[in-house]
C-alpha cells in the first residue's frame, strides 16, 4: 500500500512538474478559436472562409446588446439582436435597408455574437433564415467563435 | 496515510468534477400574453465534488441563479457529492415571436467545456403574414403580388392602420373576414429601377408584442 501511495504521489509531482515547466517554456495554453470543418454545426462558417471572400459580397451583423456592439463592433457591421430592451422592428428595417442595399442585396449575412454560448447569432440567423434568405437571395451563417474570433484575428478591439 | 489518500482522492476530484442533469434543454410554449417565463435546471453531484468558477446567461433577456443559496444567503457554488440543486433562469419574452433558444453557461472547475443550459421558448405567431418579402427582379413585368394574413388566435385581431414608404409600390388592403384573413395586393409602379419599401401594419391586439408589425417590397437585380 505504502509503495503503491509513494508511487501515485511521484507520479503526481512528475506530471505537475512537467505541467509547470511546460507553462513557464511555452507560455500559457492557447485560448484562442480554432475552427474547422469538423467543428461546424449546421449553418456556423469560419472565419478564415469568410476571409477569403469579396467583402463587398457579405454583410457583418452584431448581435450583442447594442452598448457593447457600439463599444467594439467589426467595421461595417448592423446591430440585429434579440435583446428584450431593443425594439425588433426598428433593428429588422435597418438591416433590411442595409441587407438590400438598394436593390442589390449581399450575397452573405454572417452574424456574430459575443461567444459561443450566446445563442443570440442562431436566434437572429433562424428569423433572417425563415423570413427573408429566400426571397432576397441571401445564405445566412453564424460565425464559429463569434467576437472572440474576429477579436484573435485582429478584426475587431 | 489517511491524509495521502484524501489528497490523492482530492487532486482527481479537481481534475472530474461533474455535475449531472436532469436535463440540458427544457422547451416551453409560451401563451401569447407572457411576458416572463421561469425554468429550472436539476442536478445532482455525482462521482466528484463540483465547483462553479461562473454562471451567465450571455442574454440580457435571460437571468440565472444556482439554487439553494448557502446558509448566508451567498451562491452556493462549491458542491459535494450527493448534493442536489438546480439552477434557475428567468426569461423576459421581449418583442420576439417564433422559437427562439437561449443558453444558460456554467463554467466548471476543472472542466474546459462550458455547460450549456438551453431554454427554448416558443412564442406564438398571432398575427400570421405570408410570405414577410415580396420581391421582382428589375426588368420584370410589375405584376400584382400580394401578402396573405391569417389570425391564430382564439378572438379576432383587426387591421386598423396600415403605411407604405415607397411611392412605387402602390398597395391596397383587402379584408377578406374582419378580424380574422386579410390580403394586402401590390404592384409596383416601375420594375426598371432597384428599390425597396415598406408596409406597416397596426392592429388591435391588446397584446404589445402582437399589435405592430411590417412588411417588405423590393425590386432587385438579379442574382447571377
Amino acid at each position: 500500500m505504502k509503495m503503491f501511495l509513494m508511487g501515485s504521489f511521484g507520479i503526481v509531482a512528475l506530471a505537475s512538474l512537467g505541467a509547470l515547466g511546460t507553462w513557464k517554456i511555452v507560455g500559457p495554453p492557447d485560448r484562442s478559436i480554432t475552427c474547422s470543418e469538423d467543428l461546424l454545426e449546421d449553418g456556423q462558417i469560419c472565419l478564415s472562409e469568410v476571409q477569403g471572400w469579396d467583402n463587398q459580397s457579405y454583410l457583418w451583423v452584431d448581435a450583442r446588446p447594442r452598448n457593447i456592439w457600439e463599444k467594439n463592433g467589426v467595421e461595417g457591421s448592423i446591430l440585429f439582436t434579440d435583446d428584450v430592451n431593443e425594439d425588433y422592428l426598428a433593428l429588422e428595417e435597418t438591416f433590411m435597408f442595409a441587407a438590400s442595399r438598394e436593390g442589390d442585396p449581399y450575397r452573405t449575412i454572417v452574424i456574430y455574437c459575443s461567444e459561443e454560448g450566446c445563442k443570440s447569432s442562431e436566434t437572429i440567423a433562424s428569423v433572417l433564415r425563415e423570413k427573408f434568405a429566400e426571397m432576397m437571395g441571401f445564405d445566412v451563417y453564424v460565425l464559429y467563435g463569434g467576437w472572440k474570433a474576429l477579436a484573435d484575428a485582429g478584426l475587431v478591439n | 496515510m489517511k491524509v495521502a489518500i484524501l489528497l490523492i482522492f482530492g487532486l482527481s476530484s479537481l481534475i472530474n468534477a461533474e455535475m449531472v442533469f436532469k436535463t440540458k434543454l427544457v422547451e416551453i410554449t409560451a401563451k401569447p400574453d407572457v411576458t416572463e417565463i421561469t425554468v429550472e435546471f436539476p442536478f445532482e453531484i455525482m462521482g466528484s465534488a463540483a465547483e462553479i468558477i461562473e454562471y451567465e446567461a450571455p442574454c440580457t433577456c435571460l437571468t440565472a441563479r444556482v439554487e439553494p443559496l448557502n446558509p448566508d444567503r451567498s451562491t452556493k457554488l462549491r458542491w459535494d457529492i450527493g448534493e442536489n440543486g438546480r439552477i434557475f433562469g428567468r426569461f423576459k419574452m421581449g418583442n420576439f415571436k417564433g422559437t427562439v433558444d437561449k443558453a444558460i453557461v456554467l463554467k466548471m472547475k476543472g472542466v474546459d467545456k462550458p455547460i450549456q443550459l438551453v431554454v427554448r421558448v416558443t412564442i406564438p405567431i398571432l398575427f400570421e403574414i405570408q410570405p414577410s418579402t415580396l420581391k421582382w427582379e428589375i426588368g420584370e413585368t410589375p405584376t400584382e403580388k400580394t401578402f396573405k394574413i391569417k389570425v391564430n388566435h382564439d378572438q379576432p385581431i383587426k387591421l386598423i392602420e396600415n403605411s407604405g414608404t415607397s411611392g412605387n409600390f402602390p398597395y391596397e388592403v383587402k379584408t377578406i373576414r374582419e378580424g380574422w384573413e386579410y390580403e394586402i395586393k401590390v404592384k409596383p409602379s416601375s420594375t426598371e429601377k432597384p428599390g425597396m419599401g415598406m408596409i406597416r401594419l397596426k392592429t388591435d391586439c391588446a397584446i404589445k408584442r402582437h399589435e405592430r408589425h411590417q412588411v417588405f417590397v423590393v425590386v432587385k437585380k438579379e442574382r447571377k
